[in-house]
């Protein structure tokens, strides 16, 4: 018997499970991988029931409104819609009435991004009831809730902290954006503006990567349709520009008339017994099927309509007519209780205000002004401006929505005009007043203004004169005793050197290390420049900034360097000066030290 | 010095929790999610796929049910409501062509040629080369006044795709523009346009006629005689040919000819009042024309002295629009060949007389209505 040549060693082979496991742990011990795959699937998710959204609404609207349908139709079905709708929110869905975006705010700044899935449902099957059956709100700001909701449903099964959930949050609600207005660039910047208040917010590539993968899921489904369709217009005169200014002041006041008007009903529907919430959204319902019956463009969204008047059809008389009406609407409908956005009303109102101030324009001036369309087209950007305020959000939506760069200078005048109206004479934001209304305190624009203009120049103080790195230990207690800060700048022959904490220089003169000079101190805690871990502050970096590095390296004082050359100490910030800064009374405030010599 | 500055940067966190999974999540429940996550994600794709298509398929049934209402509506001339119908078509079916010429039309015809141009560019836009929609374009521009546009639609029109009879329908377009021609007396394009219209095989005589006048029209008579010559070949007794012949021989200045002929056309339909009169002209063109074979050296001087004063008698009438500096010159010319200078010289009258007609401004061109003398002078002039 021969005994086979012995073959290659194969390695054990693991189970599959084992290795998927090991995949998964692999996975959620990787910050960056993990970071990039919720991005995409929240993208994915938001983008697909997004979609789902939009033709279920679509659809349900069609079925509604059957072409050649009798008028008694455009009554009876908001108003029974509304009815069910009412219904369901007060039931079963309470947190998902209104339009979304104060929800999700107050789900990102208090609820630390908690949105559950009831809500989430909800919001979609409420929604879609009211507005397929032609309440006269938009499709955007629910799905921003429930984009929002998504991000926040999944991270939570997924096991993320809270803090983890709350930063995923805005990323579901770029997603939902991008795919129900065909914009990802407005989306993301709308996140970060309205959403977090803050352009720069960290979350930034995460709101990238969601918003463009919803995008571009919406684009498989559904195609390269834009949302709406704009012939390319043009500049024809630069006095045109002042014709800009006008309809910025125009849409600017046509915003404010809207906002007060949906926030005095809404207070007084708010004022109305408890037991009547389910059947208030009907009034909304009853109120817009009335005005449909007369005039069914009002029914609706209406972007049929704005794609008209974006073509050039405009009937003077009557795009006044449907602003008017629109507004009146909408303000019933929202304040009401119904469940729907304000995105969309906004558009159809500065579509029609524009295509208004645009027809009166090409009348009087028809040799230096550009066709009646081109201003509804800003006009959209205008109130969208006036009434979100959110201008930089405003400006990229209306270049996405037209691709068209001509457009971009009349739009930021026209703007700009009406957000500075619409800020004089409505002081606070429309999410911020519905807010409040609500009994939330959410974070103001005026705050993070506030938060945003103190920097750490605003804090600094001039540093004492540094001691030289030579000195030694016992020499620097004996120079630190009367000193209230807990830390003392140390310099050499070529400038700065670091900071030497007052505790560690008693520590060492107590341990027999009197005679080693300041630069070996400085040097073995790690507190010199060209220590990876030395610890500063420039002038220009927030304040808040600096209080958060103290809280990290536990330290009550922090250098203040140059940019341009680190060895130059510009001064010294501290705990107390911070908390002055901020307009907290401090009962432990350090007094300046003298300069020596000065 | 980088160095330290990038030391610094990485001091300063941003305040974002880290995404890292915390360790009390298990495994399990971490790939679980992700699978349901996976499998959610699979049934809406299904789902949305699904909506889609029935989305797609049912505004195609709306939009195709409204665009019947809207050609219905537009043969009643209703063209307003036939629009409102095609827009809302198109709205629901942005890609479909038809319903975007179709709403082009109907506001053409409603009278809104900005909002039909707009309409058009945005269809050319996506198709550029078709026929139909460059055809409507070249019509908006004509209604706009703009011929110089419009001829360069109709060349993209007659060159375009026009899709099912698209011979006839692109030297429709053709048509259109010689029209367009004819109206702006611009013969040598016209002639360019009837070229190719006359090399094509055509059996009706409407079209042919048609043709043959179109070529007096730009400056070829001798074609458009042929063409009537061919017509009168297949029927001898074709009044209109013969008056074509006629026109035709007035145009080449063959004014025997053209008599005979109009005498021949007016003999064959003496009810048709147009050809009477034209025959009428073509009497008097050959009673005033000194270039008239036969008619002797005397006759000849007489008639090219009565044609000078005809002239003469017309530059006066219309002497308050001349230019001075044309009128001087004209009256110093005449002056230079006063009967006593110019006896005889039966040419030079005729031939200034030509000249005059031709170099009179456009001021005085009522005072040359189109008959008989304006016949003679143009051939003069020629």
């Amino acid at each position: 018997m021969t005994v086979p040549p012995p073959t290659t060693a194969l390695a054990p082979r693991r189970p599959f499970l084992l290795r998927l496991g090991e995949l998964v742990e692999d996975l959620r011990r990787q910050e960056d991988r993990l970071a990039l795959l919720l991005s995409l699937v929240i993208g994915a998710l938001v983008g697909l029931v997004t979609v789902a959204f939009m033709l279920l609404t679509g659809r349900l609207a069609a079925h509604m409104y059957p072409a050649g349908g009798d008028g008694w139709r455009r009554i009876l079905v908001p108003t029974l819609g509304a009815l069910v709708s009412g219904v369901l929110l007060v039931r079963f869905f309470p947190d998902a009435r209104g339009s979304g975006i104060p929800q999700t705010r107050a789900a990102i700044f208090i609820h630390d991004g908690y949105i559950s899935l009831k809500t989430v449902i909800g919001k979609f099957v409420c929604c879609a009831t009211a507005l397929g059956s032609g309440i006269a709100l938009g499709r955007e700001g629910p799905s921003v809730q429930i984009g929002a909701g998504i991000a926040s449903v999944l991270s939570r099964r997924l096991g993320l902290s809270r803090a983890q959930v709350r930063w995923l949050v805005p990323v579901g609600a770029s997603a939902a954006l991008a795919a129900a207005f065909n914009t990802p660039i407005a989306a993301v910047l709308f996140s970060l503006e309205e959403i977090m208040g803050d352009l720069h917010a960290p979350i930034l590539g995460s709101v990238v990567l969601s918003s463009v993968t919803s995008w571009m899921v919406l684009h498989l489904l559904l195609g390269d349709e834009p949302l709406f369709h704009v012939s390319a217009y043009h500049l024809v005169s630069a006095w045109e520009l002042l014709v800009y200014v006008v309809l910025g002041v125009v849409g600017g006041l046509g915003s404010v008339a809207f906002v007060k008007l949906l926030l005095w009903l809404r207070k007084h529907f708010s004022q109305l017994p408890k037991n009547t919430l389910w059947v208030q959204p009907m009034i909304g319902g009853l109120t817009v099927g009335l005005i449909g019956f007369v005039v069914p463009q009002v029914l609706g969204v209406g972007y049929d309509q704005v794609d008209r008047v974006l073509g050039g059809e405009v009937v003077l008389r009557f795009v006044v007519l449907l602003a008017t009406l629109k507004i009146v609407a909408t303000a019933v409908c929202y304040a009401s209780g119904n469940a729907g956005g304000i995105f969309g009303p906004s558009m159809f109102i500065g579509a029609m205000l524009g295509a208004a101030v645009g027809r009166v324009a090409h009348i009087a001036l028809p040799g230096v002004t550009a066709d009646a369309g081109a201003y509804a087209l800003v006009g959209m950007g205008t109130a969208f401006a006036g009434i979100i305020r959110t201008p930089l959000t405003s400006v990229i939506m209306i270049f996405e929505v037209t691709r068209d760069y001509t457009i971009i200078v009349p739009l930021m005048i026209s703007n700009l005009t009406a957000f500075y109206i619409s800020q004089r004479l409505q002081h606070e934001p429309i999410y911020e007043a519905l807010a409040r209304q609500d009994g939330l305190h959410l974070p103001t624009g005026a705050f993070r203004e506030h938060a945003r203009r103190l920097h750490v120049s605003s804090a600094i103080r001039e540093a004492p004169e540094p001691l030289d790195a030579a000195m030694t230990v016992r020499d620097a207690v004996e120079r630190l005793a009367d000193t209230a800060l807990d830390a003392w700048p140390v310099q050499d022959a070529e400038g700065f050197l670091g900071m030497v904490r007052r505790r560690d220089v008693v520590a060492w003169a107590h341990s027999g290390k009197g005679d080693e000079t300041l630069r070996a101190l400085i040097e073995a805690t790690g507190g010199t420049i060209t220590a990876e871990q030395f610890v500063h502050v420039h002038g220009d970096q927030p304040l808040g900034q600096a209080l958060a590095r103290m809280g990290e390296t536990h330290q009550t004082v922090l250098p203040v360097v140059s940019r341009a050359n680190v060895r130059l100490l510009l001064g010294l910030v501290t705990l107390p000066d911070v908390l002055t800064a901020y307009g907290v009374e401090s009962a432990a405030d350090i007094p300046h030290e003298e300069k020596a010599g000065g | 010095m980088a160095e330290h500055l990038d030391a610094a940067h990485r001091v300063a966190p941003m305040a974002v929790p880290t995404m890292a999974v915390p360790p009390s999540t298990s495994n399990v429940r971490f790939g679980t999610t992700l699978l349901v996550a996976g499998v959610v994600m699979a049934v809406l794709l299904a789902a949305d796929l699904a909506l889609a298509r029935m989305d797609v398929r049912e505004s195609r049934v709306a939009a195709a049910a409204l665009y019947d209402q809207g050609r219905v509506l537009l043969v009643q001339g209703k063209a307003r409501e036939a629009g409102d119908r095609f827009a809302t078509a198109l709205s629901m079916e942005r890609g479909n062509l038809s319903y975007a010429r179709a709403l082009a039309q109907a506001e053409l015809q409603d009278g809104r040629a900005e909002e039909a141009g707009r309409t058009l560019q945005d269809l050319l836009n996506r198709a550029e080369t078709d026929g139909a929609a460059n055809l409507l374009m070249a019509r908006v521009l004509v209604r706009e006044r703009r011929p110089a546009d419009a001829k360069s639609y109709f060349h993209r029109a007659i060159y375009g795709k026009w899709g099912a009879d698209s011979v006839s329908r692109s030297v429709q377009a053709r048509l259109e523009l010689i029209d367009l021609l004819a109206t702006r007396h611009e013969e040598s394009e016209l002639l360019a346009e009837l070229l190719p219209l006359e090399a094509m095989p055509n059996d009706s005589l409407a079209p042919r006629r048609r043709l043959a006048h179109l070529f007096i029209d730009a400056g070829a008579p001798d074609r458009a005689s042929e063409i009537f010559r061919a017509l009168l070949r297949d029927d001898p007794r074709d009044a209109d040919a013969y008056a074509g012949m006629g026109e035709a021989a007035l145009a080449l200045g063959n004014f025997h000819t053209a008599r005979a002929d109009y005498a021949e056309a007016a003999r064959l339909r003496p009810e048709n009042a147009r050809i009477v009169a034209r025959a009428a002209v073509a009497d008097t063109v050959y009673a005033i024309s000194p270039s008239v074979r036969g008619i002797g050296a005397a006759v000849r001087d007489a008639r090219s002295r009565a044609l000078l004063d005809a002239v003469s008698r017309r530059i006066d009438g219309c002497a308050g629009t001349w230019t001075s500096a044309f009128a001087d010159s004209a009256h110093a010319t005449l002056a230079r060949v006063a009967p006593k200078d110019a006896v005889g010289s039966a040419d030079a009258q005729a031939s200034l007389a030509g000249e005059l007609w031709n170099a009179r401004p456009s001021t005085c061109r009522d005072a040359f209505n189109d008959d008989a003398l304006t016949i003679v002078l143009r051939h003069m002039g020629q």
